[in-house]
């Protein structure tokens, strides 16, 4: 591999990139949302191969190699200490069916590695936004070396129109460290604080640009690093749908869906008058542009598949579809249900007879549609719009080895007690992960150390205890809890991990 | 067809305009406004060069305006440079030539016999090239610009054109989707916004700016619309971007030609001027200023060598004449970058007498009792930017020459073109004028002052329009009253 002058293109590289993981990313729910938009879903003889084209620090396809232990991942990177982190943490796991490259899109697009074959699944998250457009066609070309018929590929970026208004301010962002030469995060302050001066001052470019105004807001909210990443690359370039499907088209790959799965509920869901109007478009691809406009789409999730698409026989969820509780909604409260479109909310009594279903173990979706009362469209929609609000999952057709998601857990749990950066727990049933807090990861250590694991009292002290080690204070809706009543409190806390969260991970191939 | 016009849309031809900012007096006015000398060009013509002069008219315009200086318009479209040497020709101008050229051609291998000049400007054009095309022009520049000598670039400016992106980008899908050629697929874009808009969208709250842009360009023509977003390549530039490309051909930024541009900060609250000032960088303030004031068109003035003017006088001798006839009483409103401007009559009112009775030099006028809590400079510098006042040429050129191109230009309006200006050799430069001018002024060249109303009615006729009788006299008689001895104070007629 050759060193350019610029081994990065420009991508900033001075703070490390957040640890994330993002469902729609998983191999089902790609699938799933093909089905979705309503088309077949390229069969898969058991295992498959799975591509990340700039896989960060590498949790995300960790938790998803642990999850579906089966099949074969591979992550690509240009940073070094990404590829470590990646390789150590596979490494910490114990996780056989994960490799990490340390390479260049430029250089792999010229020169595409016979031993890296092709994939099943090619994933980009995020990085379209962030490179030149000429890395932009080198990262398009890969996709075209890495996929074969029937491939499916997602890719996120940051797109037109939500994110014009966010222009002035990457420029300005970028413009201050350049000219300052200051450190990434006195140079955030500087543009943070001068946006709010001009704010305060009324400056009328905020009038045209209300976006601007409302995610300054919130700008100090975020971590120095999501700014960085997000805001500091030399180039910085929010896109249109059509942008992005004319790219890959080249590669022979059309547009299969959307991975964010309430997107699969458009345009029906907008009034009569956008419906139509944005249905009246010929084009595919304008269709997609127009729709994107009518909303004001801030982040795009594409899946295209390589080759012919399929039209879906028999309907959404398919019949043998068999589904999973992820999170227990609140009784009696509403549900929210952020969708790109419309902050929407379910009634609970809507949601109840599906939720207390699924609370004597996983169903099948015509099950469901019974329990609810509802057929064909309606189930259809509360279906998608629970899978959107993370409260069901689909369970995989052959869950991997729970072995390998269980002790990649096991090593997430314990980096937690020293303060680790991650948030998710793989789940090998739904071939994915789920969320997880700092202390839910605690009791996990706990529980997996004490030799009771029915023993609420001890697990909770086990709690206390790595706590303690680093200094971590017990926080009750939003208030300290005092020392002396904190480790009561614990054994509560512990007592109701072990009654609601256990057989829920255990349903999820979360834990044994 | 595609490849060989680089992306730019060459299906219709781009509108026939001339823009004063462009004049050489008026650059280096702007020049010295904002801090610098403005070329040493006394007692010798100067050279002018304007790259991507489309049709040429406002070349042609300049060149009449300025007879005893050599111009040079350099274009890729030939059947632009056919009507600029039509034009030229018709117009009797020697001192005008256009070039059918490509700039990566140009770039490449320097005409030899090109020299260098003292003015090169740029209309529009860099916000319609492809990355090696803007290459291209920069290494024109390098070889275009003599020392001392000044650039003027304007262009489509970050952040006010960004409201505009969905229509270009949607505009440009519909033509790629390709059932739809010429103006069609603007005119769809505007529709379909239009029509969303009417569906009440969730966009258009967070994009206020978008539809009062659309209704605004529903009044344009469609040569506009095809050449503003059906381009190949349309690029937003915020002026840091431009300082830097125009860096490398050793131009620094001057000013702006938007003569009020450079009043920004002293009109600004202090809230919002003290931001900007604290930027020790010029192109980081120039780029702050712009968000501040949401700037979507900027007109820029480079020079090569640039060289801080000593003192404050300079100008103060440059006469001023009136551009436009006034009526006394009238407040006045008109647009600058920082918002709109009212004046109450009497903010300007003696400045205009004392011009109505012949020019006066900026010195004169700066001198005149204060009549309101305005800054003398402020309204002196407002009124030029308002086009209430104009200024004089450093070199007057020849009212014969100027008005053997007007008659050129009045009789071509009578047969339907579009032009909008005429050459004033006073000023170097060109003045307004209306079709209903035009067609009267081809009367009055052709047989005098007398029966003009039956002559303009003659002329509308033949184009297709009807007008009142009472309508046709008091133009003819306003015309004879106002508009031909402004003319000739201005040189338009001899």
């Amino acid at each position: 591999m050759t060193m350019s002058s610029n081994p990065t293109h420009g991508y900033n590289t001075s703070v490390g990139y957040t640890f994330g993981f993002y469902r729609e990313m998983a191999p089902g729910w790609l699938d799933l949302c093909v089905q979705a938009a309503g088309y077949e879903a390229p069969r898969r003889d058991g295992s498959f191969r799975y591509l990340e084209l700039g896989c960060g620090q590498g949790f995300g396809l960790c938790l998803l190699a642990a999850a579906n232990s089966g099949s074969e991942f591979v992550g690509v990177d240009i940073q070094p200490d990404h590829i470590a982190h990646a390789r150590q943490l596979a490494e910490s796991a114990g996780l056989t069916n994960v490799g990490f490259v340390e390479a260049d899109f430029a250089d792999l697009a010229e020169r595409w590695p016979d031993d890296l074959g092709t994939f099943d699944y090619v994933t980009l998250h995020g990085i379209l936004t962030w490179v030149s457009p000429k890395l932009r066609q080198a990262a398009a070309d890969c996709v075209g070396h890495a996929t074969h018929a029937g491939s499916l590929v997602y890719a996120g970026y940051n797109s037109q129109p939500s994110w014009l208004g966010m222009v002035p301010f990457q420029h300005f962002m970028k413009l201050f460290q350049k000219e300052s030469g200051k450190p990434v995060n006195a140079a955030i302050e500087d543009s943070v604080s001068l946006f709010e001066r001009l704010r305060a001052g009324n400056a009328p470019g905020f009038q045209v640009l209300p976006v601007l105004d409302a995610r300054l807001q919130t700008m100090r909210s975020h971590s120095a690093s999501y700014l960085s990443h997000e805001y500091l690359n030399d180039y910085w370039q929010p896109l249109w749908h059509t942008e992005v499907a004319d790219i890959f088209a080249q590669a022979g790959l059309q547009f299969a869906g959307s991975a964010t799965i309430s997107d699969s509920l458009l345009p029906d869901a907008l009034s009569p008058q956008l419906r139509d109007l944005i249905a009246g478009q010929e084009d595919g691809g304008l269709r997609q542009d127009v729709q994107d406009f009518a909303i004001n789409q801030g982040f795009r999730r594409d899946i295209f598949c390589r080759g012919e698409l399929k039209p879906l026989r028999g309907g959404f969820p398919a019949d043998d579809a068999r589904f999973v509780l992820v999170t227990q909604p609140e009784a009696g409260t509403e549900l929210p249900v952020p969708t790109s479109y419309d902050r929407l909310s379910l009634p609970y009594r809507n949601v109840a007879p599906i939720v207390q279903a699924l609370g004597n173990g996983p169903r099948s979706g015509e099950e469901l549609a019974s329990v609810a009362g509802l057929v064909d469209k309606e189930f259809r929609r509360l279906i998608i719009l629970l899978i959107q609000a993370g409260v069901v999952a689909v369970m995989a057709d052959q869950p991997g080895n729970p072995d390998a998601a269980n002790r990649l857990n096991a090593a997430i749990a314990r980096a937690a007690c020293d303060r680790g950066p991650y948030e998710q727990l793989a789940a090998a049933q739904i071939g994915s992960a789920i969320g997880a807090s700092q202390i839910e990861l605690m009791l996990l250590d706990s529980w997996l150390e004490v030799s009771d694991r029915t023993d609420a009292k001890a697990v909770g002290d086990g709690v206390w205890d790595r706590m303690t080690r680093i200094g971590q204070k017990l926080y009750h809706q939003g208030q300290q809890v005092d020392d002396a009543i904190a480790r009561d409190q614990l054994q509560d806390v512990a007592a109701a991990f072990l009654r609601d969260n256990l057989p829920r991970w255990r349903q999820l191939g979360v834990v044994e | 067809m595609k490849d060989w016009s680089h992306g730019y849309n060459v299906s219709m031809g781009y509108s026939f305009g001339f823009y004063r900012e462009m004049a050489p007096d008026w650059l280096d006015f702007c020049a010295w406004i904002g801090g610098f000398e403005p070329p040493q060009r006394t007692g010798r013509p100067f050279r002018y060069l304007e790259l991507g002069c489309g049709q040429g008219f406002g070349l042609a315009l300049l060149a009449a305006a300025n007879p005893g200086s050599e111009f040079v318009g350099v274009d890729f479209q030939p059947e632009h440079i056919e009507h600029a040497q039509g034009l030229a020709q018709a117009a009797g101008l020697t001192n005008v030539r256009f070039l059918q050229a490509d700039f990566l051609d140009l770039a490449a291998s320097w005409p030899a016999d090109f020299g260098t000049f003292d003015y090169v400007t740029l209309h529009g054009i860099i916000s319609y090239l492809s990355p090696p095309l803007l290459n291209a022009v920069i290494e024109c520049l390098s070889h275009a610009v003599a020392e001392g000598g000044l650039v003027y670039v304007s262009y489509n400016a970050q952040p006010g054109c960004l409201s505009t992106v969905p229509l270009q980008h949607l505009a440009h899908r519909i033509r790629e989707s390709g059932h739809a050629d010429g103006p069609a697929p603007a005119e769809e874009a505007i529709a379909l916004l239009d029509e969303l808009a009417a569906a009440k969208a969730p966009v258009f709250q967070v994009m206020p700016a978008l539809m009062p842009r659309i209704e605004a360009l529903k009044a344009r023509d469609r040569n506009y619309l095809v050449h503003e977003y059906l381009s190949d390549n349309w690029n937003l530039f915020w002026h840091s971007d431009v300082a830097r490309e125009f860096r490398r051909a050793g131009l620094d930024f001057a000013a702006s030609a938007t003569l009020a541009d450079n009043l920004v900060l002293e009109f600004l609250p202090q809230p919002l001027r003290e931001p900007i000032r604290e930027q020790t960088a010029q192109h980081v303030r120039q780029d702050l200023q712009d968000f501040v004031i949401n700037q979507a068109f900027r007109r820029d003035v480079f020079c090569r060598g640039a060289h801080p003017r000593s003192g404050g006088a300079g100008r103060d001798a440059m006469p001023v004449h009136a551009a436009a006839t006034v009526l006394p009483g009238r407040p006045l409103s008109f647009d600058t970058s920082f918002g709109q401007v009212d004046w109450a009559p009497e903010v300007f009112a003696n400045i205009i007498q004392a011009v109505g009775e012949g020019p006066k030099t900026l010195g004169e006028l700066f001198r005149l009792p204060r009549a309101t809590q305005w800054m003398p400079r402020h309204v002196l510098l407002l009124a030029l930017h308002a086009n209430l006042l104009a200024n004089e040429a450093s070199r007057p050129g020849d009212p014969q020459t100027a008005q053997r191109f007007n008659a050129v230009i009045a009789r071509a309006v009578c047969n339907g073109a579009p032009y909008d200006h005429l050459a004033a050799a006073r000023l170097g430069s060109g003045v307004p004028a209306s079709a209903v001018e035009m067609m009267l002024l081809d009367a009055w060249l052709e047989s005098g002052g007398d029966h003009l109303a039956d002559e303009l009615e003659r002329r509308l006729s033949k184009l297709g329009c009807a007008s009142a009788k009472p309508e046709l006299e008091a133009a003819a008689t306003a015309f004879n009253k106002d508009t031909v001895p402004l003319w000739r104070r201005l040189g338009v007629i001899a």
